[in-house]
C-alpha cells in the first residue's frame, strides 16, 4: 500500500491549504478514474506541518465519513464508495513530511530525476492512482505545499515587520498573492486542456466498450499492485521522455478490431493525459525553484530583519541608558536648584520629581512660586510665553476667563479712589503698613506722601494727650511730626526711656506724688509738699505740713490736699498762694490715703474709719466704719460715689448722700492688694502675681422729670451697685511694689521695691496691649548704675502721655520721657 | 417723617433701571434723606447719575438691611480708632470682586451712607495689613514701577517706622 498516512492535524494547518488549489481532474461519466497526487514538501525545512484536504468541494454523494487525515482509511472504504456512485468524485490531499513521501521505492527515480540541484530539502511527487490501472479518470492533484506555504511566510514576514513597525516589503506580499493566483489559474487550464475535453468529447458507446475490457470491474477492490503498476509504466514512459513510440497497444496482447479503436483512445487520452501531466510537472517544477529560491530570500530577508531587530534592541538599550542619566542629571538639578534658589524654602523629602508634573505641583507648588518669583519680568514673560505656545487653544480659552476673573479681582482700589477716600483708608493703617504701602508704586507713594493723611494720623494719635497738638505751618510737617509721635508711643511700649530729668527739692522720702496736666505735687516725709511746673521742671511752691502720707490735689481749682502719716489729719492749700484752706480734723490715728473732688475730700485713715469732709469749710460729711481693718485706700467717683479698697481684695462702693454702702465685691484671688490706682470708674489693683484691671458700667436712669418732647428723662450713671467686670488680668513678672496707670492709652506701669532682698531685681516694667510686658531700658539701662539702687527706688509714681514720675526713697523726683528717636 | 414711612420713592441708576424703595430704606443714604425732606415726596424718580444698575442693587441691599439701625451716635474715638473688626455680615456682603469693591465704596461715599464707606475702607484696609509690597502688587495687581534708585530711596524714607 503506498498511500501514505497524513500526519498533520488538519486544524493546525487549516489556512496553508486552499480547495480550489487542488488539481483536479474529472474522467465524466466514467468509473475509473486516476488519482494523481503532488505531494510537495519543499518547505519542509521551514515547517513540517501538512497541509489538509478541504472538503468544500467534496460532492454531497461522496464519502461523508471520510476523512481526509485518514487515507488509510478513505483508500480502504474507497472500493465500496465507487461501486455506488460511478460519478463520485473525491478528492485527497496527503501530507506527507519527507520520511513518509520517501517511502514509496517505485517513483524513486522520478523524484531523484525531479530533485532540484543543489536543494537538501527532500522533494517529492508521487502518482496515485486509486483505481485499477489503465483507467482513465479522476486526477486529484494536492496542492503543492508550497503554495500554500508561501502566502503563511509572506503573512509571518509581513507579521514579523509589522510587529517592528517596518512595511513589509512589497515584493514579499506580491510574489504570495501572485504565486497563488499563478496556482489557481494552472490547474483550471490544467483541468481544461488535459482530460476533461477529451474524456467528455468521446462517445458513450465507445466509452462503454472500452470499460468492458478494463480488467478492474465494479465492486472488485482495487489491486493496490495494479496502481502501482499503471503508474510504474506512466512513470517508464516519463522517464524515456515521454516517448510516444511506445504505445499502450504494446501493453495489451492480441487487441481485437473494436478494443484497438479504444485503446486508441484510451491511448490517445494517456498520451494526452502524459503531456498534460509532464506540463503539469514541468509547471511545478519551474514553480517550485522559483519558489525555493523565494522561501530563501524570504529567510534572508528573515535574518536581515533579526539583524535589524538585534540593532534596534541595542539603540534602545542606549536611549534607555542615557534616558536614565538624563533623568538623574534632571533630579540633581532640581535638587541643587532648591537648595540655593531660596531661603525660605525648608528641605522636603523627595527626589523623585521629574516623572510627572502632578507630583512637582502638589509637591513643590511653593518652589515653583517662589521661583517664578525671583525672575525678572521679562524672564517671567518669556516663560509665560512659551506655557501660551505650547497650550491647546481649548487651555488658552479657559485662562481668558479666568484671566478677565483674575483683573477683576485684582482691581487697584486705592491707585482708583479719589484722594480723600484713599487718606480714608490709608488713616486706618500702622506706620509700618504706610511705609510699606509705600514702595507699591508710584500711585501709592504719591497717595501716602498726603498731608491729610499724616494730619490724621496725628489727630488721632493725640486724642486723648492732655494738651493739643499744636499745627505745624507747612502741612508737609505732619509727617515728622507724626514720626515723633510714632517714636514717642513705640518707645512707651518698649520701656525705652529717652530722658530723665531730675526735680530736686526734696530731702526725705517722697510718699505720694500726683501729676496732673503740667502740675505735678509732690509730698514727702521731710514734712513739705511742693508744687511743680514740669514743662520747666521748677518748684512752683512749697507747703508746709507735717510728714505726708499721702496727697490730691484739684488742677483747675488750684487747690491741693495731703494727709499726714503721724496725726489723724489733713491740710486743704492753695497751692498758688499756700494759703491754708482749711484742716479736716476727726481721724484717731494717721490718714493713710486721700481722695479729692469738686465737692468732697474722703480720707481713709488708720482708724479703720473713712471720713467724708466738705474742704470748703473742713465740716465733715459722713463717717464709714465696720470696713474691716485693712484699708488700702478710697477714690471718690463723681460727687456722690465712693470706692474703698482693702488689702484682703474686698472692694466695697459707697453712696455718700445716702452715706451707706451700696455693694461689695472681691477680688476673684486669695492674694493681699499691694498697690492700687483709681481713675474714675477704672480700678487697677496688683497683687504680688497679677495686675487686675477692673471698671464699672454705665446705666441709663430715668430721672423722673420730662424732656420738652414729653419724653422721659434719662440719664447715664456708673453702676455701682454691680459687680465690676474683670478688664484685664496681667501675669505680673515681677512683685509690684507701687505703679501708676494710663487707662486711655492702656498703659500701666509697675516697680519692684528696691531693696536689699536679693530677689528684687530693681526694675521697672510697663505693660501695653501691643508689646505686653517690657522692661525699662534705653536711657534707664544706661544709667543703672545710678538708677536702680535703693535710694532712687520708687514709692510712688505717675504716668502721663508722655512720662513717667517717680518719687524715690532717697527724696530723688525723676520724671522719664519717652520722647525721642534714640535706639 | 413717621407718615412717610411706607412711602416709597423711585430712584433711577445712570444706565436706566428704575428702583422702587422704601423712604426708610433709602433714608440710610444722608444724600437721598436730604433731598426728600428739601424736595418733598415726589412720584419723579431720582436719578443717580454715579451709580450703574449693579452698584445700586447692592448698595440698596445694605441699606435694606440696616434699615432699622440707629442712626451713627457720635462714636467714641477711642474704640472707633481700636476697632477695625468688622461684623459678620458685613464682612460677607463684602465678600466680592475688587472691582465691585471699589464701586460700593464710591457709591457710598457719593450717597453719604457713612456706615457702608466705613466698613468698606476697613476691608480695603484689612486687604493691606501686613502685607509685603509684593503681597500688595500681587493683591491689587500693580506694577512696581521704581528704579531702584528710587527704591533705595523709599527705604530711607521708611526707615523710621520700621520696628526696633
Amino acid at each position: 500500500m503506498t498511500v501514505t498516512r497524513s500526519r498533520g492535524a488538519s486544524t493546525s494547518s487549516q489556512p496553508m491549504v486552499r480547495s480550489n488549489s487542488n488539481v483536479t481532474i474529472t474522467g465524466g461519466e466514467t468509473r475509473n478514474r486516476m488519482q494523481l497526487t503532488v505531494v510537495s514538501n519543499a518547505m519542509s525545512d521551514i515547517s513540517d506541518t501538512g497541509s489538509v484536504v478541504s472538503p468544500s468541494r467534496q460532492r454531497k454523494d461522496d464519502i461523508s465519513s471520510s476523512s481526509s487525515a485518514n487515507a488509510d482509511k478513505q483508500s480502504n472504504s474507497s472500493a465500496d464508495k465507487q461501486s455506488n456512485s460511478s460519478t463520485a468524485k473525491r478528492r485527497q490531499s496527503v501530507l506527507a513530511d519527507s520520511k513518509t513521501v520517501a517511502k514509496p521505492a517505485s517513483p524513486k527515480t522520478m523524484n531523484e530525476a525531479r530533485k532540484p540541484s543543489g536543494r537538501t530539502a527532500p522533494t517529492v511527487s508521487r502518482l496515485n492512482s486509486a483505481p485499477t490501472k489503465g483507467s482513465p479518470g479522476q486526477i486529484s492533484g494536492a496542492r503543492l505545499h508550497r503554495k500554500s506555504s508561501m502566502p503563511s511566510t509572506g503573512k509571518a514576514i509581513n507579521a514579523i515587520a509589522a510587529h517592528r513597525g517596518i512595511s513589509p516589503t512589497p515584493s514579499s506580499a506580491s510574489v504570495a498573492t501572485d504565486d497563488m493566483d499563478l496556482a489557481d489559474m494552472d490547474i483550471e487550464k490544467f483541468e481544461k486542456l488535459f482530460l476533461q475535453k477529451p474524456l467528455s468529447n468521446r462517445s458513450p458507446s465507445i466509452l462503454s466498450n472500452y470499460s468492458a475490457y478494463v480488467p478492474w470491474k465494479a465492486g472488485v477492490p482495487i489491486d493496490p499492485e495494479d496502481s502501482i503498476s499503471v503508474r510504474e509504466e506512466m512513470m517508464a514512459v516519463y522517464n524515456r521522455g515521454m516517448n510516444p513510440s511506445i504505445t499502450l497497444t504494446d501493453y495489451f496482447a492480441e487487441p481485437d478490431e473494436q478494443l484497438q479503436a479504444g485503446l486508441t483512445l484510451i491511448q490517445e487520452a494517456y498520451s494526452k493525459k502524459f503531456a498534460s501531466l509532464t506540463r503539469a510537472l514541468d509547471e511545478e517544477r519551474r514553480h517550485r525553484n522559483p519558489g525555493n529560491d523565494q522561501v530563501s530570500q524570504y529567510q534572508q530577508r528573515i535574518r536581515e530583519l533579526n539583524s535589524t531587530l538585534a540593532k534596534e534592541e541595542d539603540e534602545k538599550k542606549q536611549l534607555l541608558i542615557a534616558k536614565n542619566s538624563l533623568q538623574d542629571r534632571y533630579n540633581k538639578l532640581w535638587e541643587e536648584h532648591r537648595h540655593c534658589d531660596n531661603k525660605n524654602i525648608s528641605k522636603s523629602a523627595g527626589g523623585d520629581m521629574g516623572t510627572s508634573i502632578v507630583p512637582i505641583l502638589t509637591k513643590g507648588r511653593l518652589e515653583i512660586r517662589n521661583y517664578l518669583k525671583t525672575l525678572e519680568a521679562s524672564e517671567r514673560l518669556a516663560l509665560l510665553d512659551e506655557f501660551l505656545d505650547c497650550c491647546h487653544p481649548h487651555d488658552i480659552h479657559m485662562q481668558q476667563a479666568m484671566l478677565d476673573h483674575y483683573v477683576k479681582t485684582t482691581f487697584d482700589i486705592i491707585g482708583t479712589l479719589p484722594s480723600e477716600l484713599g487718606v480714608k483708608i490709608f488713616s486706618l493703617l500702622t506706620a509700618e503698613d504706610l511705609c510699606r504701602s509705600r514702595t507699591v508704586s508710584k500711585c501709592w507713594r504719591k497717595m501716602v506722601n498726603e498731608p491729610d493723611l499724616w494730619k490724621k494720623k496725628c489727630l488721632d494719635a493725640t486724642i486723648e494727650d492732655p494738651e493739643p497738638l499744636v499745627y505745624p505751618s507747612d502741612s508737609a510737617k505732619w509727617e515728622v511730626i507724626y514720626r515723633g509721635l510714632h517714636y514717642r508711643e513705640h518707645n512707651w511700649a518698649m520701656g525705652n526711656v529717652q530722658s530723665i530729668k531730675f526735680l530736686k527739692g526734696h530731702t526725705a522720702s517722697v510718699t505720694a506724688l500726683k501729676l496732673k496736666k503740667s502740675t505735678l505735687v509732690t509730698g514727702s516725709s521731710d514734712e513739705t509738699v511742693r508744687v511743680w511746673d514740669v514743662r520747666t521742671g521748677k518748684c512752683t511752691k512749697v507747703l508746709q505740713g507735717k510728714g505726708v502720707s499721702c496727697l490730691d490735689f484739684l488742677p483747675k481749682r488750684r487747690i491741693v490736699t495731703a494727709g499726714f502719716s503721724d496725726q489723724g489729719r489733713a491740710l486743704v492749700w492753695h497751692m498758688d498762694t499756700g494759703e491754708v484752706i482749711c484742716t479736716l480734723q476727726g481721724h484717731n490715728r494717721g490718714v493713710k490715703y486721700i481722695s479729692m473732688s469738686d465737692k468732697h475730700v474722703a480720707t481713709a485713715g488708720h482708724d479703720m474709719s473713712i471720713c467724708i469732709w466738705n474742704w470748703r469749710d473742713g465740716s465733715k460729711l459722713a463717717t464709714f466704719r465696720g470696713i474691716g481693718q485693712m484699708i488700702l485706700g478710697c477714690a471718690l467717683v463723681g460727687d456722690n460715689n465712693m470706692i474703698s479698697i482693702s488689702i484682703d481684695g474686698w472692694i466695697r462702693t459707697f453712696a455718700i448722700e445716702e452715706k451707706q454702702e451700696v455693694h461689695k465685691w472681691r477680688l476673684p484671688e486669695n492674694a493681699p492688694i499691694q498697690w492700687f490706682n483709681a481713675s474714675g470708674m477704672d480700678l487697677t489693683c496688683a497683687t504680688p502675681r497679677n495686675i487686675w484691671q477692673l471698671r464699672w458700667q454705665n446705666k441709663y436712669v430715668k430721672t423722673g422729670k420730662k424732656t420738652p418732647k414729653g419724653e422721659d428723662e434719662v440719664i447715664i450713671q456708673p453702676d455701682f451697685a454691680a459687680d465690676p467686670i474683670v478688664k484685664q488680668k496681667i501675669a505680673s513678672i515681677a512683685e509690684a511694689w507701687c505703679g501708676a496707670t494710663d487707662n486711655k492709652k492702656g498703659r500701666v506701669v509697675i516697680s519692684t521695691r528696691f531693696n536689699s532682698r536679693t530677689h528684687n531685681n530693681k526694675s521697672i516694667y510697663v505693660h501695653s496691649a501691643e508689646k505686653g510686658m517690657q522692661r525699662f531700658g534705653g536711657l534707664w539701662m544706661r544709667m543703672a548704675e545710678q538708677m536702680a539702687t535703693i535710694s532712687m527706688g520708687p514709692t510712688c509714681m505717675d504716668v502721663d502721655h508722655e512720662k513717667v514720675i517717680v518719687g524715690s526713697a532717697g527724696g530723688s523726683v525723676y520724671v522719664m520721657g519717652f520722647v525721642g528717636d534714640k535706639e | 417723617m413717621s407718615a412717610s414711612e411706607a412711602k416709597k420713592i423711585t430712584l433711577k441708576s445712570c444706565d436706566d433701571i428704575e428702583f422702587k424703595v422704601d423712604i426708610r430704606v433709602a433714608s440710610r443714604s444722608i444724600l437721598l434723606k436730604n433731598m426728600i425732606e428739601d424736595v418733598g415726596e415726589t412720584d419723579q424718580s431720582i436719578p443717580l447719575p454715579n451709580v450703574n444698575e449693579r452698584v445700586l442693587k447692592k448698595v440698596l441691599e445694605w441699606c435694606e438691611h440696616h434699615k432699622d439701625d440707629p442712626q451713627p451716635a457720635i462714636e467714641d474715638s477711642d474704640t472707633r480708632r481700636r476697632n477695625t473688626e468688622i461684623d459678620d455680615w458685613n464682612k460677607k456682603f463684602l465678600e466680592v470682586e475688587q472691582d465691585m469693591l471699589f464701586e460700593i465704596i464710591l457709591a457710598a461715599n457719593y450717597l453719604d451712607i457713612k456706615q457702608l464707606l466705613d466698613i468698606g475702607c476697613k476691608t480695603v484696609a484689612n486687604m493691606i495689613k501686613g502685607k509685603t509690597p509684593e503681597q500688595i502688587r500681587e493683591t491689587f495687581n500693580i506694577q512696581n514701577d521704581f528704579t531702584p534708585e528710587e527704591e533705595e530711596q523709599i527705604r530711607k524714607e521708611n526707615e523710621w517706622a520700621e520696628d526696633r
